[in-house]
């Protein structure tokens, strides 16, 4: 298990090293430099510039250097949003308010997903299991910002009576403002867990166990939830990595179509402005963040799962 | 309780009776000579192309589906011709039209009606002035309005009493009565933005810009995909244990995060290619758009692993049979038996995983073009046209639904059809 665990820890430290060096490369290939903007400066002023900020140096040294920031936890500064504030500075004030919505988005993901799932696998074949299908189906063919901006529409939008929620986010409103956002984020991953929950538990039912549990003459309940269930969800937690990808990114939609003001909303408009500094930190923690869960949620299953093995051949 | 049919318990072991018993004597008759000899006959040998069909034939959601995505390809790639505005054109006059007209008469009425609430707050002010022999102070001005106000026709119930319907399709003025004058004029059928431009026009451009960078991308994941997963399972070994790493790594990338960066740092190196001079290239650029072509590259970085890691699993097993053994002893090379053989075997995975992909691109595409970073104007793509339409989205809620609506359906009636070809191609998969 150590060994593992410790396997899965280089590789997520290797992948964050190759995106970080990506990142960094593809931002240093952008032709024109981030000196020349709305007046040019001499040349003079661009060579102390570059000497300043190791511009001068080859770029694998400049890989190096900015590496050897990251660790230390400097970024370097914004250019152009918010004019010389250290990249850190803003990432720990807005992430909060996007990990609270992607926090919720999956709680209801994961909670009604499993819920759905498992009540069409029961009720397999019957008018519940069709309606659960088709509603999920339906789910996970609507791109995020389709639900978001008709949710926005509808219920913050032009007419009085469904006009229920604010239509500019307001964390001082409390819950009221969180729901339509983290419904339009969970709405996906929820429909995709139901339609997992349902085909995993569908084979559990149908394993030789659950049938002497039967025979045992065990309570219906009892078979569904300690047997059953259990074995169900280890297909749902090795969804949770990628379910953590979509919602911080998918949170760059809900971010900007309900106006919260969190870093997926705000990395889009670096983005859009052009702040290469912002761009890179950004990136480069929103990736961090996502790989460190995963490597949690890839621990975690082997933890509920012990069936795996862990020698060096098992896939 | 005899005649009732007992609901048999989901993992019962009772053996279901009831339609055992359906069984009559007939069905344990003897078969005749003709019957015996027409046995083999009468049946046709099918291939594995027309047996999926049948298979695929009988599944009514996904023939469903197939039917919806042809009448997409027909709205994408035949409707702008049928159309006589471009995507592109500003039709002047013809400002934000709603996909809804009245005919010119019920217009006039209607003008009539509002015109008076305007003559009539005017006297009204100059009444009130008149009585008080000075200028109005400005909350005086307003009691009045609001008093005018409420006084004010009921829109809705004028409408019933003069039976004044809304008619399909969006015309401006000028159009109806050019029409009255005997012209033919093409409906704006869902409206116009606050450009002119035709919505009808640009959501074809649009539907066809998602389809196009769907099945692009789609075909540039199976040929990565294909040839890397084919090699890394036939070579096996170091070389299998290496490359599965590496597509390991890649998976575990975030990667609409990668997505965005290259399509940020990927777009002035092509700007500054296109303008670079008038070659193919240059031109093919242009024709394509810079963002696009970095949505291809990431797509062709990124998403191909799951192809890859699918068609090495298959290829793991197909190795070790006889038939590539007999290629072998024969004398073909690996490139050959990988080509010739193994994949033709793994040709229904491929088909279907390359079906469920682009509805995936399609997703991705509408992602990016909403947030801004997708197809660059004057192209429209969906997304684009979903993000323009939010910041009128209470006057004009139409411009939202419409691109809305179709995006999903198109992505629903992928994903209904590659399930559906999934079933038929390979029906040990089927639960």
């Amino acid at each position: 298990m150590a060994k593992y665990t410790l396997k899965r820890f280089g590789m997520a430290l290797i992948t964050l090293f190759v995106i970080a060096s990506l990142t960094f490369l593809l931002m240093n290939s952008i032709p024109g430099s981030p000196w020349l903007s709305e007046k040019s400066p001499s040349q003079a002023t661009i060579n102390a510039l570059n000497e300043k900020y190791g511009m001068d140096k080859p770029v694998i040294v400049q890989l190096g250097k900015y590496l050897e920031n990251i660790v230390q936890g400097d970024m370097g500064v914004s250019l152009k949003m918010q004019k010389n504030r250290p990249v850190i500075d803003i990432i720990t004030e807005m992430f909060p308010v996007s990990a609270s919505i992607g926090f919720f988005a999956i709680l209801w993901a994961t909670l009604v997903g499993v819920t759905l799932g498992c009540l069409a696998a029961y009720n397999r074949g019957t008018w519940i299991d069709s309606l659960l299908r088709i509603i999920s189906t339906i789910g996970i063919s609507m791109p995020t910002f389709v639900v978001a901006s008709l949710l926005l529409t509808t219920f913050a939008g032009a007419n009085e009576a469904l006009r229920i929620f604010p239509t500019i986010f307001n964390s001082s409103l409390g819950a009221k403002a969180y729901v339509l956002p983290c419904f339009a984020l969970g709405l996906y991953p929820m429909c995709y867990t139901a339609r997992q929950a349902r085909s995993s538990m569908l084979d559990a039912l149908g394993q030789d166990y659950i049938k002497t549990a039967r025979a045992k003459g065990l309570r219906n309940t009892t078979i569904i939830f300690k047997h059953a269930l259990r074995n169900a969800l280890i297909p749902v937690i090795t969804y949770l990595g990628p379910e953590i990808a979509f919602v911080f990114c998918g949170g760059f939609v809900t971010e900007t179509v309900f106006s919260i003001p969190g870093l997926g909303r705000y990395f889009i408009q670096s983005i859009l402005n052009r702040d290469y500094p912002l761009i890179m930190g950004t990136t480069i923690f929103l990736a961090a963040f996502i790989i460190l869960m995963n490597f949690l949620v890839d621990v975690l299953y082997k933890v509920v799962d012990p069936r795996i093995n862990f020698s060096e051949g098992g896939e | 309780m005899s005649d009732k049919i007992k609901r048999v318990k989901f993992g019962s072991m009772q053996p279901d009776i009831e339609n055992l018993l359906e069984l009559t004597p007939e069905d344990f008759a003897k078969a005749s000579e003709e019957q015996k000899e027409g046995f083999i006959t009468d049946r046709k040998s099918t291939s594995y192309w027309q047996d999926a069909w049948r298979r695929l034939r009988q599944n009514k959601v996904s023939m469903v589906a197939l039917g919806i995505i042809v009448l997409f390809i027909l709205f994408a790639f035949l409707g702008p011709r049928l159309v006589p505005y471009g995507y592109d054109q500003f039709i002047a006059g013809s400002e934000n039209l709603y996909p809804w007209h009245y005919s010119l008469e019920d217009q006039a009425l209607l003008d009539g009606v509002s015109g008076n609430d305007a003559e009539r707050l005017e006297t009204a002010l100059a009444t009130a002035e008149e009585e008080k022999g000075s200028e109005l102070s400005s909350k005086e001005i307003a009691i009045i309005k609001a008093r005018i106000k409420s006084g004010k026709l009921d829109i809705g119930e004028f409408k019933k009493e003069n039976g004044i319907h809304l008619q399909l399709f969006g015309y401006s003025e000028a159009e109806l009565e050019r029409i009255e004058n005997g012209e033919h004029v093409f409906p704006h059928v869902f409206g116009t933005d606050k450009y002119g431009r035709d919505i009808m026009v640009r959501i074809m451009i649009g539907t066809r810009v998602s389809m196009l960078v769907g099945i692009c991308a789609a075909f540039l994941v199976l040929l990565i995909g294909a040839t890397y997963g084919s090699i890394s399972g036939f070579a096996g070994g170091k070389v299998d244990t290496v490359m599965m790493r590496v597509a390991e790594l890649i998976y575990s990338v975030p990667e609409i995060l990668v997505v965005l960066l290259i399509s940020t740092a990927l777009k002035p190196a092509l700007v500054a290619f296109q303008n670079s001079g008038g070659g193919v290239l240059q031109r093919l650029v242009g024709l394509m758009g810079p963002n696009l072509i970095s949505l291809f590259v990431a797509f062709g970085l990124l998403y191909w692993v799951t192809m890859a890691r699918i068609i090495r699993g298959q290829i793991l097993q197909l190795k070790e049979q006889e038939f590539v053994t007999a290629a072998k002893a024969l004398g073909a090379n690996s490139g050959r038996i990988i080509k010739k053989h193994l994949l033709p075997n793994c040709i229904g995975q491929i088909v279907v995983t390359t079906c469920l992909q682009i509805p995936e691109a399609i997703f991705l595409e509408s992602f990016l073009s909403f947030l801004g970073v997708g197809v660059s104007a004057p192209m429209t793509s969906l997304g684009s046209m979903s993000a323009d339409a939010l910041k009128g989205v209470e006057t004009y809620g139409y411009r939202l639904v419409i691109p809305a609506l179709i995006l999903s359906i198109m992505i629903l009636a992928f994903n209904l059809f590659g399930d559906g070809l999934r079933d038929a191609l390979d029906p040990r998969l089927k639960k």
